[in-house]
């Protein structure tokens, strides 16, 4: 049986299983409620509601074309009037665009129904497109095409093109950042950018009315229908087009449509230079948050040094780092950190890479080393003065393909030189200086491991240290000796030259010495002397003095910064909550059943259903009487009955399928207590205050019980859900994910990479797409819920029990959903091991599949046989958005075609051609370089395996197990620790960051809290009304306790005293300082009341 | 409504002869409305005198209240040669003392009493203002500067609505058919008409197209329809503001809700015109506002144009003459452009550091003549809370202006100068009227300052733009001011409304980034000149 087929009979096995336990009347629905998906296209007929779609889609498909392809030709059959269905151009637009953003989002996610409020043809000759908030799910890149297929109908139909008017172009400008205010957008577009769009784009991009912040200037434009702020219509303009303008431009080049051109001064400022450079750029440090340190300003000497490659735990907007960066910048990294970086995308999740080189760093001593071990690295932490250079940064390809960023000069590394080696000798090995320089006689570059950061000192300096040299040097048997003195040591530490400071000499080690000796051209022509300012370039000037060909070390580097802290945490609804049943006020502010049930009866709305047989009613799925009920439905208003759930037939009315019972909580739950033979022997059992569903269909209170009992929590849709970050892994080691070799071979590993036998737990293995490895919590947490299941089979479905699992060991195997929030579509999956670290390991094509990169993102993921048992569709929320991160439908077999293409752009080469070293050098597109991607595996029988990767690693849990953020105390700590790693850092100016975080995070908090507190609300402390303005009688107008503020002194206050603190300490600009004066002052103002000290002091004198 | 009606709900008869004049006129609608507004209500009859009388102190001027003259000075208007001897027109002993010294310590503060309804009228006094008044003839009735109680807690915003409750229902009382007014927990069955005071908690359309307010006061809240076909109340019921307090008139529901249903809504704004201050000053105040120092957006030019005509450097013999009989400046607010009233705008900046922009303004204010006695009150932009109401600049910043006859207010502050009240305002909530209001526009700011009198109070609207500081008393409430003066939208503006003159004077800024995103064109380098004697306003320009 293969890997497929065997993850099918499982799937299969388990839901049989369910269904004979869903038989039993218990839940809401008495058959599974997670339906197994179909392909693409019958999802996304499915969703649109056009008959004949899928067939279409699949006969596109066969024929090999691009899912962007598929869009445009889907729309061409569209507006010829293949599908009967369309009738209107405006039908055949409306479908054409929903179609679309539904083909790339694969179909699973809610979009293309629940973002796009409408299109339509405006009565001015062009087209409307209208989006609301769910528009969000469906991404950049999916957003972006609904405008340009609406476009491309849109000529062909010979509708006209949008025209704004200055006025509404100016409605753009004013709304976009005003929704940031309210509601953040990952990305703001200038106004200018933000003009070039609206007044350029042939469609009208409108939207709905999502927040209920108005504009205060364009207001009561005729074509615009409200003055409310369009979330929907900001999403596509900001998230959508400025943000993924490079995308754009990509799909615009590839499907050939024409008048997008002006889409290019959205991506000029970034873009290659005449001169074929690129600027530093510092968006990522826009919104420095207090705690979350800086590693790098843009382009900064000291930074990370780009270097090009993919290890096997990278890829999918991922950066390399070497675990020993981590821990001598205080741990703030650690595996699943989100880094935002200076480039190629905007950022990217933390992996350990532990080949591939660590910081520079100078001692208390004045001593100067690299640590490239963990070991080393805890050694030294607190001997460090300072971090001359935080080390490599491995970045795939890949990512500057999916980014379509122009390539960038790499440093120069080993890989990079042996291929230029190999080309004049055949065996090239270099283990001393002695033979490198051997090597450079027959024209092959010195190897990067003498090579120095030279790039970054002048010709002059390099003159000056020639100079120093050839004057004091003196040798040892191993060591070069020479004179101490600030400049000579100065630039060493910037060449990032190992030295030791020993009574006023530095000493370097011989082989170092060697290396810089013949490289300064001091071994034979030492007499030879060159007119530094000649020279531009010390590379050139070094070339010149020696005869050695020397390259540029490290001619990039990626400025960055903490993003989101990584995660592995159960998933827990505000307040948390283990049973979907209701308790209302008299549960408390706990949601206390026990507390609930000190009341004999309480009053609560659950759903009405009828007994089949008896006619009876309850909220039960089972009558007491044994038969089957169904919801029952009546009027809002004058209580009829209907039987379809429509409009009442006798007043037009809504109908609900719920009521007011009052029931007798108490006896309610001792029964349930009792039918599963539990004692309450728990610290409390949670339910909720208020079902939110439509029908309000409550869980049986056993299900609570039991999850009481082993400490899980429910999420809304009645699954139990862990949270992970998104990582990659493609291959791994037996012992790297603590599984035996005898429990990795029953699960079909049987053979490492290079073909051998699986026998021993250091050989590497080729993960299969859909295995995961999660953190240990996550397993841990698992395995307390398949004990749960067990439970919940024995005692509650009076069957035999699914999992009887007791060890981590026996849980690998077992078989999970994976979710991603803002989809409806599980992806089926399988564990296989634990990660020590916080986050869960899968192929990037499963993530893909899931619809994520691994940038920062989380998912979830839960037991196959917890959402087969107990998902129900009927506790999902009654609102825009409600049936977004639940499990409607389910993959269970992952087709590489079928995932976010994202992840075609993932290059599984082993090793980088010479081509692309050299292509950099060139700042050339890198799709014109020719290296295997997923892309090139395609329907091929290796579409799935025998991927390859360019860098080894020894082991992807390295690092510190969480980053520091997570466990460090309050904010200032974080703070000040933040402020601490920006003075040890040189690619980093202390100064800056304590401004940028003052004016960035803490102002903004300090102003926003004052205007909160002076326009605030004010709530009920027993029954948490809420008004919007303090109630005359000064209590509650419902029932009658006390009220509070909503914001309080405290909360305005909070940063206030730090970030003065802060403002003196690092001396940062007086406009900062006068500017936290002024909030002094005003918050004092506030609080203080001038009269009462006023009476104080006449009193006393 | 009838010519006749409309006296009579004024409780004014109209002569059958007077109404015989009135019909020949034009427009007698709008006349009788005219002369209304400015009738003195000593005779109830209205009588034919009166309308000829009307007519002949207003000739064409039934279509404006007021219609001041304006006059322009700028750069385009050939004037004197400014580098004539510039301080000989400086004389300040010879023009201001006497005339300072004399007439306003008894005049001004006596006055201040005139035909005020009492000792609750206005929030206590500001004693400790009173000293320097007696110099500057500025007397100060009613600021926070000095006497803020507010200490962010929860009592604090209860005492601040019940405050604005107690004063604005003490107004409405006094209204004809609002005497017995009932508390809501009081409503029963009954079908008698009642009348309620209250304040609005929301107005919202019902599904059916009714208007529903939603009016609370001490003992209770009820929800009163004001149904569409209704087209009087429900029509009035569309200017209903959250928060304000009104008077309605109406009857319970008979189907047993309950709803209240509404026959009438009453504000409390002034019933008639007291016309003009009785008081006969001298010499005029200018007033001004948004100023806006510090900013790469500041209208040098301007600016410095009216600062030479101020000392008599600019403009013909008219304008010298006028001028030196300036013996008042106001300004309403963002004096300074200031620093970080919005994200981004250190960009914008000419002058960076604050406390160096209230330097530039001091050394702007000192090239003013000396005898001119200025009123200073904060804004937005300036530097003290933003909460409302403001105090003055504190203390630190005072000193940098190096003069003595500088008055420093609070915002909104009410001052008396030569017997007439004026409220000093910068205007803050205008942008909420706006927001809110279908008749009130940036264009027209007048229009939205209407609002206050109306409504009798400067900030109706909580929880929206204008952030509010609870204090123990509602500083912000509007009584019988004889001129109301804003900024802060940089559009000009200048109405009367019940006898009260509104002004908002404009700003001496450039459009700037902000307001081309939101479509505002400003007015900036405008001065509006109330004349002391005759009461008239008249606006001079110094930019176009």
């Amino acid at each position: 049986m293969n890997y497929q087929e065997t993850l099918e009979q499982g799937f299969k096995k388990a839901y049989r299983k369910a269904e004979k336990a869903r038989e039993t009347g218990i839940d809401p629905s008495r058959e599974v409620e997670i339906l197994p998906a179909d392909d693409l296209a019958e999802r996304v007929e499915n969703l649109i509601g056009v008959k004949g779609l899928a067939n279409r889609i699949r006969e596109l498909e066969n024929q090999g074309h691009s899912r962007e392809e598929i869009c445009l030709k889907v729309s061409d059959s569209m507006v010829e009037g293949e599908f009967p269905d369309l009738e209107t151009p405006e039908e055949m637009v409306d479908a054409a665009v929903r179609s679309s953003v539904a083909i790339l989002t694969e179909g699973v996610v809610a979009a293309p129904i629940e973002g796009i409020a409408s299109v339509t043809v405006s009565e001015d000759d062009f087209i409307r497109i209208s989006y609301s908030g769910p528009i969000r799910s469906a991404g950049g890149t999916a957003q972006v095409i609904s405008v340009l297929v609406a476009d491309y109908v849109r000529r062909k139909t010979q509708v006209g093109r949008y025209l704004p008017t200055e006025k509404e172009i100016e409605r753009y400008v004013e709304e976009i950042p005003l929704y940031k205010k309210v509601a953040n957008l990952q990305y703001t577009p200038t106004d200018n950018e933000i003009r070039e769009i609206i007044s350029n784009c042939p469609v009208m991009i409108d939207g709905e009315a999502t927040e209920n912040t108005e504009v205060s200037g364009q207001r009561n434009l005729r074509r615009i229908n409200t003055n409310a702020i369009r979330g929907g219509m900001c999403l596509v303009v900001a998230e959508g087009i400025a943000l993924k303008a490079r995308k754009l431009k990509k799909l615009v080049k590839a499907i050939n449509i024409e008048g997008w051109s002006w889409i290019d001064s959205l991506i000029k400022e970034e873009s290659e230079d005449e001169d074929q450079t690129i600027k530093p750029n510092k968006k990522y440090l826009a919104d420095l948050i207090a705690g979350r340190p800086v590693f790098g300003h843009p382009s900064r000497p000291g930074g990370f040094r780009l270097r090009l490659g993919r290890a096997r735990n990278s890829g999918l907007a991922t950066a390399g780092i070497n675990p020993a960066t981590m821990w001598i910048t205080d741990s703030f990294l650690s595996v699943g950190t989100q880094l935002k970086i200076e480039r190629p995308g905007k950022a990217a999740g933390v992996v350990a890479v532990d080949t591939i080189e660590g910081p520079t760093v100078r001692l208390k001593n004045g001593d100067v080393t690299r640590i490239d071990t963990e070991k080393k690295a805890k050694k030294l932490k607190n001997k460090i003065e300072a971090i001359l250079d935080v080390g490599e940064i491995l970045i795939n390809y890949g990512d500057f393909l999916e980014n379509n960023h122009p390539l960038i000069p790499t440093s120069y590394t080993e890989e990079w030189w042996i291929q230029e080696a190999k080309k004049q000798t055949e065996h090239p090995t270099v283990s001393t200086a002695k033979d490198a320089i051997k090597h450079t006689k027959k024209g092959i570059p010195l190897h990067p491991k003498y090579t120095y950061l030279w790039h970054d000192i002048t010709p002059q300096q390099t003159h000056q240290l020639r100079q120093h040299i050839k004057k004091t040097k003196q040798t040892t048997n191993n060591h070069l000796a020479i004179d101490h003195n600030k400049q000579t040591k100065q630039t060493l530490e910037t060449l990032l030259i190992h030295h030791k400071k020993r009574n006023n000499k530095i000493l370097i080690e011989k082989d170092t010495a060697i290396a810089l000796i013949y490289t300064l051209g001091l071994n034979k022509n030492k007499n030879k002397e060159i007119d530094p300012d000649q020279y531009e370039q010390t590379t050139k000037y070094l070339q010149d003095l020696s005869g050695l060909t020397i390259r540029k070390k490290a001619p990039t580097r990626i400025g960055c910064r903490m993003g989101r802290p990584e995660k592995s945490k159960e998933r827990k609804m505000r307040p948390p909550t283990h049973l979907l049943f209701p308790v209302g006020e008299e549960g408390g502010s706990q949601r206390s059943m026990e507390k609930a049930s000190e009341n004999r009866k309480i009053k609560v709305e659950l759903n009405q259903r009828k007994c089949k047989k008896c006619g009876e009613t309850t909220y039960k799925p089972t009558c007491s009487c044994g038969g089957q009920t169904q919801i029952k439905h009546t009027c809002i208003s004058c209580n009829q009955e209907t039987p379809n759930g429509e409009n009442c037939p006798k007043c037009g009315k809504r109908t609900k399928g719920y009521k007011q019972y009052e029931i007798d909580i108490s006896k309610q739950y001792r029964e349930s207590l009792k039918r599963v033979g539990e004692r309450n022997n728990y610290k409390v059992l949670k339910g909720v205050k208020g079902l939110t569903s439509k029908d309000k269909t409550p869980e049986p209170i056993e299900k609570g019980i039991l999850r009481a009992k082993h400490d899980l929590y429910v999420f809304k849709d009645g699954t139990i859900r862990y949270d992970l970050t998104d990582i990659p892994l493609t291959h791994f080691k037996p012992k790297e994910i603590s599984t035996s070799i005898k429990k990795l071979k029953q699960l079909g590993y049987t053979k490492d990479i290079n073909g051998d036998k699986l026998q021993n737990p250091n050989q590497i293995l080729e993960l299969k797409p859909q295995d995961v490895v999660l953190s240990k919590e996550c397993c841990q947490y698992f395995l307390k819920t398949t004990q749960f299941i067990d439970d919940l089979l024995k005692k509650h479905y009076n069957q035999p029990p699914y999992y009887n699992i007791n060890n981590l060991q026996d849980l690998m195997g077992t078989l999970l959903i994976g979710l991603a929030p803002h989809t409806s579509a599980g992806v089926l999956s399988r564990l296989i091991g634990y990660t020590t670290r916080a986050v869960n390991y899968a192929h990037p094509y499963f993530h893909a599949a899931k619809r994520r990169n691994c940038d920062g993102d989380e998912d979830c993921y839960m037991l196959l046989m917890d959402g087969l048992l107990n998902f129900s569709r009927h506790f999902l929320p009654d609102k825009t958005g409600g049936q977004m991160d639940a499990p409607l439908v389910l993959t269970s077999t992952l087709d590489p075609t079928e995932i976010d293409d994202e992840a075609h752009n993932l290059d599984i080469e082993w090793n980088y051609p010479l081509e692309l070293y050299q292509a950099t050098q060139q700042y050339k597109d890198p799709s014109e370089i020719n290296i295997k991607t997923g892309e090139n595996t395609l329907n091929t029988e290796n579409d799935l395996k025998k991927f390859g990767y360019s860098h080894p690693i020894n082991n992807i849990n390295t690092g510190p197990k969480q980053s520091a953020y997570k466990t460090l105390g309050p904010m200032i700590d974080k703070m000040q620790s933040q402020l601490e790693i920006a003075g040890k850092i040189k690619a980093v100016d202390e100064k800056e960051v304590a401004e940028k975080v003052i004016q960035s995070h803490f102002l903004p908090d300090l102003i926003g809290n004052l205007r909160a507190f002076s326009t605030q609300t004010v709530r009920c402390v027993k029954c948490n009304t809420k008004y919007r303005r303090p109630p005359l009688s000064g209590t509650c107008n419902n029932c009658g306790n006390t009220l509070t503020l909503t914001v309080h002194e405290n909360s305005v206050k909070k940063y206030l005293k730090i970030s003065m603190e802060i403002a003196e300490e690092y001396q940062v600009s007086n406009y900062v300082k006068e500017r936290l004066k002024l909030l002094e002052t005003s918050i004092n103002s506030l609080f203080e009341n001038e009269l009462f000290q006023q009476k104080d002091l006449t009193e006393y004198m | 409504m009838e010519i006749v009606e409309k006296c009579i709900s004024k409780g004014i008869f109209l002569h059958p002869d007077a109404k015989q004049k009135l019909e020949k006129q034009e427009n007698p609608n709008q006349l009788i409305e005219k002369i209304l507004e400015t009738y003195e209500f000593k005779n109830p009859v209205l009588q034919p005198k009166h309308i000829e009388k009307y007519l002949k102190e207003n000739p064409n001027k039934t279509h404006r209240k007021t219609k001041p003259t304006v006059e322009k000075i700028t750069d385009d208007k050939p004037n004197q040669k400014p580098n004539q001897k510039p301080k000989q027109t400086k004389n300040p002993d010879k023009i201001a003392k006497p005339e300072t010294e004399n007439k306003n310590n008894s005049s001004g503060v006596e006055t201040s009493s005139k035909d005020k309804s009492g000792e609750d009228s206005s929030v206590e006094t500001n004693e400790t203002g009173e000293g320097g008044s007696g110099e500057s003839g500025v007397v100060v009735k009613r600021d926070i500067t000095g006497r803020s109680e507010c200490e962010g807690e929860l009592k604090n915003f209860i005492n601040y609505f019940n405050d604005r409750y107690e004063r604005i229902k003490k107004e409405i009382g006094k209204r004809n058919g609002m005497r017995n007014v009932r508390p809501i927990d009081s409503l029963d069955t009954s079908k008698d008409s009642v009348s309620l005071v209250g304040i609005v908690n929301d107005v919202r359309d019902t599904s059916n197209g009714h208007k529903l307010i939603l009016l609370e006061d001490k003992t209770g809240e009820v929800p009163a329809l004001a149904l569409k076909h209704r087209s009087d109340v429900y029509s009035d019921s569309e200017k209903v503001l959250q928060d304000e307090v009104i008077g309605l008139k109406g009857t319970t529901s008979d189907n047993g809700s309950d709803l209240f249903i509404l026959d009438e809504i009453v504000w409390p704004d002034l019933p008639l015109s007291t016309g003009k201050p009785e008081t006969k000053g001298d010499g005029y105040i200018a007033f001004i506002s948004d100023v806006h120092f510090g900013s790469t957006t500041f209208m040098d030019s301007a600016w410095s144009r009216f600062v030479d005509w101020l000392n008599g450097e600019m403009g013909g013999p008219e304008h010298k003459k006028t001028v030196q009989k300036i013996k008042y400046l106001c300004i309403a607010g963002d004096l300074v452009e200031g620093i970080g009233v919005y994200p981004g705008q250190k960009k914008e900046l000419r002058t960076v550091s604050i406390t160096e922009q209230y330097k530039e303004a001091a050394e702007q204010l000192k090239k003013i003549p000396e005898h001119i006695n200025i009123i200073i009150s904060p804004g937005n932009h300036d530097a003290v809370r933003q909460a409302e109401p403001q105090p003055a600049l504190d203390e630190k910043l005072q000193k940098q202006f190096d003069r003595d006859n500088i008055t420093f207010i609070g915002n909104p502050s009410t001052i008396e100068i030569e017997g007439v009240e004026i409220i000093v305002y910068h205007g803050r909530s205008l942008d909420d009227l706006i927001a809110e209001l279908p008749n009130c526009s940036y264009e027209k700011p007048a229009n939205a300052m209407k609002e206050f009198v109306k409504r009798r109070h400067l900030s109706p609207i909580y929880g929206k733009k204008t952030p509010i500081a609870p204090e123990n008393q509602d500083h912000l409430f509007v009584d019988k001011p004889d001129i109301i003066h804003c900024g802060h939208v940089h559009k000009f503006g200048i109405d009367n409304h019940k006898g009260v003159q509104l002004f908002n004077t404009g700003t001496w800024q450039k459009q700037t980034k902000f307001q081309k995103k939101k479509g505002i064109h400003p007015d900036p380098g405008r001065v509006v000149l109330y004349n002391l004697k005759n009461h008239e306003p008249k606006i001079v320009k110094f930019c176009n």
